[in-house]
């Protein structure tokens, strides 16, 4: 089941990236920087945690987490240490709830309010993306 | 996709062992069970899906039709259940810390929480160190 959602969080990412492609093109500036707002502010509490999580592990570690999550990456991984069964006593999360924080923070900061804005934007642009 | 992931955390908490372990009354609301697990996911998909898509339609209408008003809306909403918290003493979050930053996160995690409470119905923030009763 992971797998599946994993991948459609990955595909999620893309479509993403092209609704700021999207908005860009048609002159939606205002829009697009906010989807992108929304995005970065993904990353940073996506970054924070990571700095939370790994503290007592040293700065190596940390910035090769942080790499992971700046490289999207951070699904994969989780994914792949929850269905390994990780075990990490140093870390301050086992590595179900890394995910689940991981994915509670990508859903309030960026895919529900992404949501919202797609369906201000169309609503004031229904022709937006179509051929016509 | 939101409804999803929704449904996936919490899918993959209420049949995780140890949580089923740990709080035995509070999770297995998933029966055991290939097909009884796949309906369960299918219908919570379903409800996030479907109660995101029209809170979402719900403030972009707002939105359109007056853009400091849905934010004012939305403020008014976070704020009358952060003042809930307040007043029931249950604002800090689990995490220890102290001073400010103990209040910067209780309040991030307080409004993140009731996000995802609002939009998405997850099972997962029922619980009482996140959404709690406001569920």
């Amino acid at each position: 089941m992971k797998e599946v959602v994993i991948t459609l969080t990955t595909v999620d990412t893309v479509t993403d990236v092209y609704m700021i492609y999207l908005y860009k093109v048609n002159g939606l500036h205002g829009n697009a920087n906010t989807m992108i707002a929304m995005i970065a502010s993904n990353t940073v509490f996506q970054l924070i945690l990571v700095l939370v999580t790994y503290k007592k592990k040293g700065w190596r570690t940390v910035l090769k987490e942080w790499l992971v999550t700046l490289l999207f990456m951070r699904p994969f991984v989780d994914a792949w240490r929850v269905h390994k069964k990780h075990d990490d006593s140093e870390t301050m999360t086992d590595p179900l709830a890394a995910m689940i924080m991981n994915k509670g923070i990508e859903l309030a900061t960026e895919s529900i309010p992404g949501c919202v804005l797609q369906c201000y934007v169309l609503l004031l642009n229904p022709s937006l993306g179509s051929s016509r | 996709m939101t409804g999803l992931t929704s449904a996936m955390i919490a899918y993959d908490v209420d049949t995780s062992e140890k949580q089923r372990q740990k709080q035995p009354k509070f999770y297995g609301f998933i029966k055991d069970g290939r097909h009884q697990r796949g309906r369960t996911f299918f219908l919570m998909t379903m409800i996030s899906t479907l109660h995101n898509l029209s809170r979402s339609l719900g403030y972009a209408i707002l939105a359109v039709v007056d853009l400091n008003l849905a934010l004012r809306f939305f403020v008014g909403e976070v704020g009358a259940n952060h003042l809930y918290k307040l007043l029931r003493r249950d604002f800090y979050y689990w995490v220890r810390l102290e001073g400010v930053l103990s209040v910067i996160i209780s309040l991030v995690e307080r409004t993140l929480v009731k996000v995802i409470t609002d939009f998405t119905v997850s099972g997962r923030v029922r619980v009482l160190s996140a959404g709690g009763g406001n569920h």
